[in-house]
């Protein structure tokens, strides 16, 4: 599994496709924060709050191109099918496709979430809208929803066959559920499906504000507290599901003749 | 008696819409060169397939160097290489990019090795040029290649000479013979045409809509089809061994009504007259009987059509 994990990740560095989409949300995501002229002289903190939304409407959507360019690839074109008649299991096929797109997925989390905050923070110093340790906490919440939305379009790009309907159903997934959660929240109600796009939103909005003072100056203070049982439920619910689907489709590509 | 490698027993696959391997049984032992032999459609590459893990049986089972586990069958398969359908190639990469993607998969140590292969499959000047731009000869080239890469003890090719040319056909044979011959080298090879395999292969099974016709030597199958001189003289018996004594024959059968077929000496028609009348034996028939691998192959696996018109060729000559 390891071989198959370094050689994906190998292909991956060299994919053009990802490195351009990976770059394009880097650098969009550092012109949200800085380009915005609400926010030009946003703090790192403030820059929390800008990112966070940014973050949380892209991410689900990349993180099903990535998984589904790394796993489908070479399922697409059948070169996976080598590894098997080389003598590699097909759990290692999966899973180290997997763990490869799970990889990258978390660098890009990385990079989209800190790049910009950190480039803010530098530029205008930390602020006080949120405190370091928690502005962590929160990015470091992301990573279980990436866990999960992975092992979901892993699961659909082994299903599939290709990289293509992985990617579609990220687009229009995310898309279906953004619509969903603004109809719903203009029709009084709050959306309590739990899918991994609201939930990673969910964690990433930091539009529920109150005024501060600091250095004598006003402040916009998030109101961020992530209490211990909603950290504990969404890390269950995140590798709970995440695992449920990444055994379901190994299950089903252990199981069905390769063509 | 060389060590069995690969056992198929009562291994079935049964697809939506039909059955394409029905109860199949072989065993190919060390060494062999095994044609597998059958028109399309017959269920060649639905076994080669479950050999290679890519196909799950319907029922029956198969070992490999006598592991028939998930696990063993997989750490056998790291032993064998494949050639299946289309080689698996990336159009995009040049022949050196996709041997040198294949060796990272499989782990081979040796960067060496590509220029190894490139050069024994005759793919060493194609430099940059992708494979999209490839002929059709020049992928199974590519995808024998890929075979060679890891110096496996069992190699399983799927109709490895399609589209080859006569030229290519006898390289490729010749490399085969070699690595057979050098390092004892099993292979399993899949050809819808006898004649490509007859001068290669050691052993024979014959497929036919997904059931096993016949499984029988080279030797066998050349005595039964192959060229051989029909002799009758008014002593037989006297004649056999006349030409044993006299000129070593060794593969000599006496056919149910006394008759000889000799096997050997081919060329020497001459030489066996001269010597059968020396010895005071009058030849009273003594003609070649052709090789007809064509008619023994179609007689096995040809199709209805096939069998019914040879039926009605028969009928009408009556």
């Amino acid at each position: 599994m390891l071989n198959i994990l370094k050689e994906n990740l190998r292909q991956a560095v060299h994919d053009k496709l990802l490195l351009g989409a990976g770059a394009l949300l880097v650098i969009e995501g550092i012109s949200t924060v800085a380009g915005d002229e609400t926010l030009t002289a946003a703090t790192g903190s403030e820059a929390v709050g800008g990112i966070g939304i940014f973050a949380g409407a892209l991410l689900p959507i990349f993180i099903g191109v990535i998984t589904g360019r790394i796993c489908g690839t070479d399922l697409r074109d059948k070169t996976a099918n080598y590894e098997i008649l080389f003598g590699k299991k097909r759990s290692a096929v999966y899973l180290g496709r997997f763990f490869a797109a799970l990889i990258v997925s978390c660098a890009v989390t990385l990079l989209v979430t800190l790049v910009p905050v950190c480039f803010m923070a530098l530029r205008n110093g930390w602020g006080g809208s949120i405190t370091a340790g928690n502005a962590l906490l929160h990015f470091g919440m992301i990573f279980p929803f990436v866990f999960r939305l992975a092992a979901v379009y892993a699961a659909l790009t082994f299903l599939a066959g290709n990289d293509l309907v992985p990617i579609t159903v990220s687009f229009v997934g995310t898309l279906l559920v953004m619509i969903a959660s603004f109809l719903l929240e203009d029709a009084g109600y709050a959306l309590t499906w739990q899918t991994a796009a609201s939930d990673l939103k969910t964690m990433l909005d930091f539009s529920n504000t109150t005024e501060g003072f600091l250095d004598g100056q006003d402040i916009l203070v998030y109101k961020a507290f992530l209490s211990g049982g909603t950290v504990l439920r969404m890390l269950c619910t995140s590798f709970g599901i995440g695992l449920m689907w990444l055994a379901a489709g190994l299950a089903v590509y252990r199981k069905r003749d390769i063509s | 008696m060389s060590e069995i490698i690969i056992e198929a027993k009562d291994l079935t696959k049964q697809f939506k819409t039909h059955k394409a391997v029905d109860s199949v049984s072989f065993q190919i032992r060390q060494g062999m060169i095994c044609g597998l032999i059958g028109p399309n459609g017959a269920g060649k590459t639905t076994i080669m397939k479950m050999l290679g893990g890519l196909v799950l049986p319907t029922s029956g089972s198969f070992s490999i160097f006598g592991g028939s586990s998930e696990k063993e069958l997989a750490h056998s398969r790291s032993r064998m290489s494949f050639m299946i359908e289309t080689p698996y190639v990336k159009e995009e990469l040049s022949a050196r990019e996709n041997l040198e993607k294949l060796r990272l998969q499989k782990g081979i140590p040796n960067p060496r090795r590509v220029d190894e292969v490139l050069e024994l499959v005759g793919l060493a000047d194609t430099g940059k040029k992708h494979v999209k731009k490839f002929s059709l000869g020049m992928r199974q080239r590519l995808g024998l290649a890929g075979a060679l890469l890891s110096k496996p003890e069992i190699m399983v090719l799927d109709e490895p000479v399609n589209g080859l040319d006569p030229e290519g056909i006898i390289e490729i044979r010749e490399l085969l013979r070699r690595f057979n011959r050098e390092e004892n080298v099993t292979i399993l090879i899949s050809s819808h045409i006898l004649a490509e395999l007859s001068q290669l292969c050691t052993d024979y099974l014959f497929i036919r809509k997904g059931q096993i016709r016949q499984f029988t030597s080279a030797e066998e199958l050349h005595k039964i089809c192959g060229e051989y001189y029909h002799i009758d003289t008014n002593d037989n018996a006297v004649a056999l061994a006349t030409l044993q004594n006299k000129l070593g024959i060794e593969t000599c059968d006496v056919l149910k009504d006394g008759t000889l077929r000799l096997f050997e000496r081919l060329d020497d028609l001459p030489l066996i007259s001269k010597t059968l009348y020396e010895n005071g034996l009058v030849p009273t028939t003594l003609h070649i009987h052709e090789a007809d691998l064509e008619s023994y192959y179609m007689k096995l696996v040809g199709d209805d059509n096939a069998e019914h018109s040879e039926r009605e060729s028969a009928a009408s000559r009556s």
